[in-house]
């Protein structure tokens, strides 16, 4: 498996190179800008890229910039932003669009190295990796209003942010020690409560979930004047 | 201190004819003075034999036209004043000069048939330039060419009245001209009446025609002006009707009505229609001529009845009655200033009274620049008006809130003065042109408030400078944490990461001895407290998704469910002082509330309400914060620095609220 990996701090991208190498993927190129990201991507048609989103030139979201521009070039690219803080915004239109074969994981979270790679092998597999410290952001962004995410229950809640991280119902059933029949309970009860369409399939799933959560972003909220 | 404010004094100096005008005007009074005494010492009566008549017609014109000569030297109205004045005074005196040589005491005054020729037609030529008087009236100019004819009658009429007629009276002169002596038909040369009569009535015809082309003016004019004509005009129209019944009659009361009916209609427009703008002018020397009455009369008194009381007379008596008057001056001057303007010129005292009822209001009550601009506006009754201040130290020109004038802005039609006060220019009166006696003594009056008003002007300018370089410490205290956040960020916690990923991986390979993999761990730990050391710090400092995503998104990664509610409804991106103190305020807020009330719900709501930012901490906790510890007054201190406020409720028992406004544009 052919991997593209861009972070600007040498450091790190060594590390990435060294353990996803251990794990068995073929590192093709390793490079430090967007642009740098976008090119090397061309020549060499990886099937995954792991990027920091902070990068040169602008280090602002470099990363989602050159991973837009990948997503055009080249759809069935998976994709893996490292972000340094909880910051879901600005990558929330790249998954709105298609979850499938994208993660979003803080940096911090590599360090848990077979958290990372676990979650790395889910996106190249074409699911969906969303970092819990910004799926409880998500949640609790929306705990202050009228919030229809008060009528779930803990459970509720508990499976909605797993969902949400992009994890499969066996792997949801994994976490919280139940039965994956529990599971499925579960998740019916969280789409009937949020009167959402209920979909066994998991990207759509992924989907409409993070659209539901982030519909309750702030920044869709126009100012009342 | 003594404010003396005034208008920045026009260029000026005692002119030709200003020492004409009154000269002529003093000699007029003298020659009146004299033909009085002699008329009293004869015992005749002063109304029956045209005394009166010839004292209130020389008298009002001779002064009237030391006044007008003296404010529009140009203006041949003050000449004509002047003339009429003197040809009046000098045949009344020469009246009764020559009844006294000739007739009451004969031989006790030499000269007697010179003056008795004099009498004889010396008050002619005032008649004769009546109709010039009349068509130049007020502004010195005649209202239409076709109008040259008016001028020119007048002409016809001076020749004959006072050229014609005195060659034609000369070998009369002596008993057959005095003034009440019969004349005989045969003493007088046809010629001579014929003259007389010619010229008469050629004066009255151009009467007729100037009272037309007054008429015409007064049409044509608006305004102060209009009015002044009107009243002009009623009077002349009365006077010239009262005169000839009078003259036809033989009754001199009528004829006395007649001309004072001509004078109150110009004083009318002199007092109430600031005709020639001298009221102030003669407001002055009314109120300094009774005052100097007043005291001299006071003085005397004192000084008598004091010498009567102790029986001697002496210097001390004079010093203490001296002392005493000396004493009233003030308050005397005061009060009679107040009466004459209370009679003379109510325009100018309102005028005055506003700025004045302004003035004692200062030190009671906040009077700032825009109270006085209101006030000059209401006392000149200009509502165009606008003020200007000066700062002293910098000579700038600032409008009322502080701002600086760069171009004055003068509309169409407006003027510009300056206010000065001991030489050095305060402010700056943009206006409709006003009678500049008025504008005067509104600024004498407003000396105290319009200083007020510079002051307060000033303060506004180093407040708004305070204010200005606060922010500007705040948003250089900003862009330098951003630069320290992004150095830890980059540099620092990139390297501790990195070096934490090669550790790890190292540790998989898991061949090493028991210890040796122990201490990795460690290491590992130590590594991510490292981190997690940073990413706190970071936080502190100023979080990066503020500067990358906005306030919202920042204020979205202090929500925690369960414990920190956030709820924002903010446009994407604010200014970045605003957004960064907005921040600030609910990161130490919740870092209270957390500290604080731990246990209970953290609100922050954040929301705008036209151009304010409002943030709101809150929470249910125990309260009692306190508003001046050192982090809420920091707090406060960044606030304010960007023009905002801070209000801090924290009632013991019963919650805290930190509620934050900020100015923001959006």
């Amino acid at each position: 498996m052919r991997v593209v990996v861009a972070d600007d701090a040498v450091l790190l991208r060594e590390g990435l190179v060294r353990i996803l190498t251990e794990d068995g993927y073929d590192v093709v190129m390793a490079v430090g800008t967007g642009p740098d990201l976008v090119h090397a991507v061309r020549a060499h048609s990886p099937e995954l890229v792991i990027a920091d989103v902070r990068m040169p030139p602008t280090h602002t979201d470099d990363g989602i910039v050159a991973a837009r521009q990948i997503r055009r070039d080249l759809p069935q690219t998976a994709i893996v932003l490292l972000s340094q803080y909880v910051e879901a915004t600005a990558a929330m239109d790249l998954f709105q669009d298609s979850p499938a074969g994208l993660g979003y994981l803080l940096k911090d979270r590599v360090l848990q190295i077979d958290d990372f790679l676990d979650a790395v092998r889910r996106v190249v597999a074409g699911g969906t990796a969303m970092d819990p410290a910004i799926v409880a952001q998500l949640l609790g962004r929306s705990a202050g209003k009228q919030d229809p995410l008060t009528v779930l229950t803990e459970r509720e809640r508990a499976v909605l942010a797993l969902m949400a991280e992009g994890r499969s119902n066996t792997g949801i059933a994994t976490r919280l020690h139940v039965g994956v029949r529990t599971v499925e309970t579960y998740i019916n009860a969280v789409f009937t409560k949020l009167a959402l369409h209920a979909d066994t399939d998991e990207h759509r799933r992924v989907k409409a979930v993070l659209t539901y959560l982030n519909a309750s972003n702030p920044h869709d909220d126009h100012p009342r004047q | 201190m003594d404010v003396t404010a005034q208008l920045a004094a026009r260029p000026a100096g005692v002119r030709l004819v200003v020492v004409l005008g009154w000269s002529a005007c003093a000699v007029s009074v003298l020659l009146l003075a004299l033909g009085v005494t002699l008329t009293v010492l004869d015992h005749r009566s002063v109304v029956d034999n045209q005394v009166a008549l010839g004292c209130v017609v020389g008298f009002g014109n001779a002064v009237l036209g030391g006044f007008v000569l003296t404010r529009h030297p140009g203006n041949p109205i003050g000449f004509l004043f002047a003339f009429g004045g003197l040809s009046r005074a000098v045949s009344l005196a020469a009246g009764a000069w020559s009844t006294r040589a000739l007739e009451t005491e004969p031989g006790s005054l030499p000269g007697g048939s010179l003056a008795s020729w004099l009498q004889a037609w010396t008050f002619l030529p005032g008649i004769a330039v009546l109709p010039m008087f009349v068509v130049l009236f007020p502004d010195g100019r005649l209202p239409g060419r076709r109008w040259r004819v008016v001028p020119a009658l007048s002409g016809v009429a001076l020749v004959l009245l006072a050229v014609i007629v005195p060659i034609g009276l000369w070998r009369y002169r002596g008993e057959p001209l005095l003034p009440d002596s019969p004349i005989p038909a045969e003493t007088q040369a046809h010629v001579v009446v014929a003259a007389m009569v010619v010229g008469i009535v050629v004066a009255v015809v151009g009467i007729v025609l100037g009272l037309a082309a007054l008429a015409g003016r007064a049409r044509r004019s608006a305004g102060e002006v209009r009015q002044q004509v009107k009243w002009f005009a009623y009077g002349a129209g009365c006077g010239l009707v009262l005169n000839f019944a009078g003259d036809l009659t033989g009754v001199v009361w009528i004829s006395l009505l007649g001309a004072t009916a001509v004078l109150t209609g110009i004083g009318l427009g002199i007092f109430r229609y600031r005709l020639y703008d001298i009221d102030r002018l003669i407001n002055r020397t009314a109120v300094y001529g009774a005052v100097s009455v007043a005291l001299v009369a006071g003085f005397a008194a004192l000084d008598v009845t004091l010498a009567a009381i102790v029986g001697r007379d002496s210097v001390a008596i004079a010093a203490v009655s001296a002392f005493v008057v000396a004493l009233l001056l003030r308050p005397g001057r005061d009060r009679a200033q107040h009466l004459v303007d209370r009679i003379f010129d109510r325009r100018s005292h309102d005028a005055v009274s506003i700025m004045r009822a302004l003035g004692q209001r200062v030190g009671q009550e906040p009077v700032g620049p825009d109270a006085v601009r209101a006030a000059l506006r209401r006392s000149l009754r200009d509502p165009s008006l606008c003020l200007y201040l000066y700062l002293r130290e910098a000579d700038v020109l600032v409008d009322g809130d502080g701002r600086r004038v760069g171009d004055l802005p003068v509309a169409a039609g407006q003027v510009v003065d300056p206010v000065t006060q001991d030489g050095q220019n305060i402010a700056l009166l943009v206006h409709a042109p006003t009678e500049p006696a008025l504008l005067r003594a509104v600024v004498r009056a407003g000396a105290v408030v319009l200083e007020h008003a510079r002051l307060q002007a000033e303060l506004l300018v180093q407040l708004a400078e305070v204010r200005a370089s606060r922010a500007r410490l705040a948003a250089a205290g900003d862009i330098e944490r951003r630069r320290i956040e992004r150095d830890l960020h980059d540099g620092a916690q990139q390297r501790l990461v990195g070096l934490a990923l090669h550790l790890q991986s190292a540790k998989r390979r898991s061949s090493y001895p028991a210890e040796f993999t122990d201490l990795l761990t460690f290491a590992t730990e130590q590594l991510h407290a490292g981190v997690e050391d940073i990413r706190a710090l970071v936080h502190g400092i100023l979080p990066p998704a503020l500067a990358a995503s906005g306030l919202a998104a920042a204020l979205a990664e202090l929500a925690r469910p369960g414990e920190v509610a956030v709820s924002c409804g903010i446009p994407a991106r604010l200014e970045p002082g605003v957004e960064a103190t907005a921040w600030f305020v609910a990161c130490e807020g919740v870092a209270n509330a957390v500290k604080h009330a731990s246990g209970h719900l953290v609100r922050v709501d954040v929301s705008v309400a036209t151009d304010r930012l409002l943030v709101e901490v809150s929470d249910d906790g125990p309260g009692g914060a306190d508003a001046d510890g050192d982090g809420l007054r920091n707090l406060a201190d960044r606030v304010e620095a960007h023009g905002g406020s801070l209000r801090v409720e924290s009632p013991r028992g019963a919650g805290t609220r930190l509620h934050a406004e900020l100015p923001c544009a959006s």
